[in-house]
């Protein structure tokens, strides 16, 4: 297992190097660094850019926005997810929304939401919306999966509704739930800084970005887009130390 | 006693108890032995209260809390084997005297020093034994028991007939037990119930006056009459 990990990450490490070799001879193929900035600029860039007095407002803000947006969505999703799993008459109430949020063009929710909310509040919106029904499908999807057998084996011990749901339900649905929070949160930051872009907070990554494109100042853009991904990768390596000590059984 | 009276039950249109009426001795272990798939575990379901009979009534386990050792053992992969066994009980009886009755039967079973493991470290046979010491655990008064022993190796079945006859001496409760298998029934049963075929309308048996385990006596004997019965 050790040799396994050791050669993956050599192999991460050369593709990384990869990237990194192909970005430089883009940049110097185009000869321009307006256009596309090499590898080091960006990077003393970034390093500048941390340094700076809205950076830290700005970081904030956005991953407040996300973890509000991924706060709301994993509480709803829970409170119409587990009846649903549990009800097929609560299900097919529930699904026309489901369906509605699903195939709504991210891009209309924005507009909408530019009209009906604060812009401060906007982001949230559409990350919360992107969310919810990644989240919602997987958990109902995971609480008709589990084990009928488990489900008898309570009844005929009497064991108390509350109980059934905490102690099996819940446990043998949080596998698809982590699955399902790993998958949204990828598309939450994401969402969450498209609609910083667009609505323009005083503060947050999105709203930078969007500064740095209008005056073309692309090694900024980038430097935010490298803290953008940061912010993403951390967030999952957080889910992923949280799935395996909560699933500490598999 | 637990009494069935007149039950019959179809799955899928097929007759699987017609008019079936028998009694169940308490305090005793009681062994339905029959072919697969004759209905066996019907009957305990019926018993259980998972199903319920299209027609008849089972006297005898109004109110009465049952424990049940699945074919399947049902255990929770989520639980150590410690907190599988006291599943049942949390909430319903005095912490200390749940934690003294597990550990007796962990014991019993010879999983006391595995009760902080989860389930996907445990072997078949532990599983079946997390399944028996929670079965024992749960206060109730009648045990069922579908086929528990069916899918392991006769050393392995032979120690755990042994663990569940421990098990059952020191709590003495109404065991009602099914199985295909002769010399199981042999070792456990005290009063075994030969079944037929489905659909099932009637069916003998024989009393065995003596404490479950390896060493009962006249066992050849009681052998010849259940194969004589059965091929009536």
């Amino acid at each position: 297992m050790k040799i396994l990990f050791s050669k993956n990450s050599l192999i991460t490490t050369l593709a990384v190097i990869l990237i990194l070799f192909l970005w430089e001879f883009a940049s110097r193929s185009l000869g321009s660094s307006q256009l596309l900035p090499g590898s080091a600029d960006t990077i003393k860039t970034f390093f500048r850019l941390i340094s700076k007095e809205e950076f830290l407002p700005s970081l904030g803000s956005t991953v407040i926005r996300g973890l509000t947006g991924f706060g709301f969505a994993l509480i709803i999703s829970l409170l119409v997810g587990i009846p649903s799993g549990l009800s097929p008459s609560i299900n097919a109430f529930f699904s026309p929304f489901l369906i509605i949020i699903r195939s709504t063009p991210v891009i209309s929710i924005i507009l909408l939401a530019l009209i009906w909310f604060k812009v401060e509040q906007v982001p949230v919106f559409i990350g919360f919306l992107t969310m919810f029904p990644i989240l919602t499908t997987n958990l109902i999807e995971g609480m008709r999966s589990v084990d009928k057998g488990l489900i008898s084996m309570a009844r005929v011990y009497r064991i108390k509704k509350i109980r059934i749901i905490s102690d099996i339900y819940l446990p043998g649905t949080s596998p698809f739930l982590f699955s399902a929070l790993l998958t949204a949160s990828g598309f939450g930051w994401r969402a969450i800084i498209i609609g910083e872009v667009l609505s323009q907070p005083r503060f947050g990554i999105g709203s930078m970005m969007q500064q740095a494109q209008s005056y073309l100042m692309v090694a900024e853009l980038i430097s935010w887009t490298l803290v953008a991904v940061i912010v993403g990768f951390l967030f999952e390596q957080i889910l992923r130390i949280s799935q395996k000590r909560i699933i500490s059984w598999e | 006693m637990i009494n069935l009276n007149k039950i019959s039950y179809q799955y899928s249109d097929q007759d699987v108890l017609t008019n079936l009426s028998l009694s169940l001795q308490s305090n005793r272990i009681n062994c339905f032995l029959g072919p697969s798939g004759c209905g066996k575990t019907t009957i305990l379901n019926l018993l259980a209260g998972i199903i319920q009979p299209d027609a008849g009534t089972i006297t005898g386990l109004e109110n009465q809390a049952i424990s049940y050792i699945f074919q399947d053992t049902r255990i929770l992969p989520w639980k150590t084997v410690y907190q599988n066994v006291v599943f049942p009980m949390t909430g319903k009886i005095n912490k200390s005297e749940i934690a003294s009755n597990a550990e007796r039967f962990l014991k019993h079973v010879r999983l006391w020093d595995k009760k902080d493991v989860y389930p996907n470290h445990l072997s078949g046979g532990m599983k079946q034994r997390v399944s028996i010491a929670r079965a024992f655990t749960y206060p109730s008064s009648v045990i069922l028991m579908d086929e528990a022993f069916q899918s392991l190796d006769i050393v392995l079945k032979k120690h755990l007939l042994h663990d569940f006859a421990k098990s059952w001496m020191d709590a003495n409760r109404t065991v009602i037990c099914v199985t295909h298998d002769l010399d199981e029934a042999l070792l456990l049963g005290q009063n075994i119930i030969l079944l037929p075929s489905a659909p099932i309308n009637e069916a003998s048996n024989i009393k065995i006056d003596q404490n479950p385990g390896m060493f009962r006596e006249g066992i050849e004997e009681y052998k010849e009459q259940i194969i004589a019965l059965m091929h009536q």
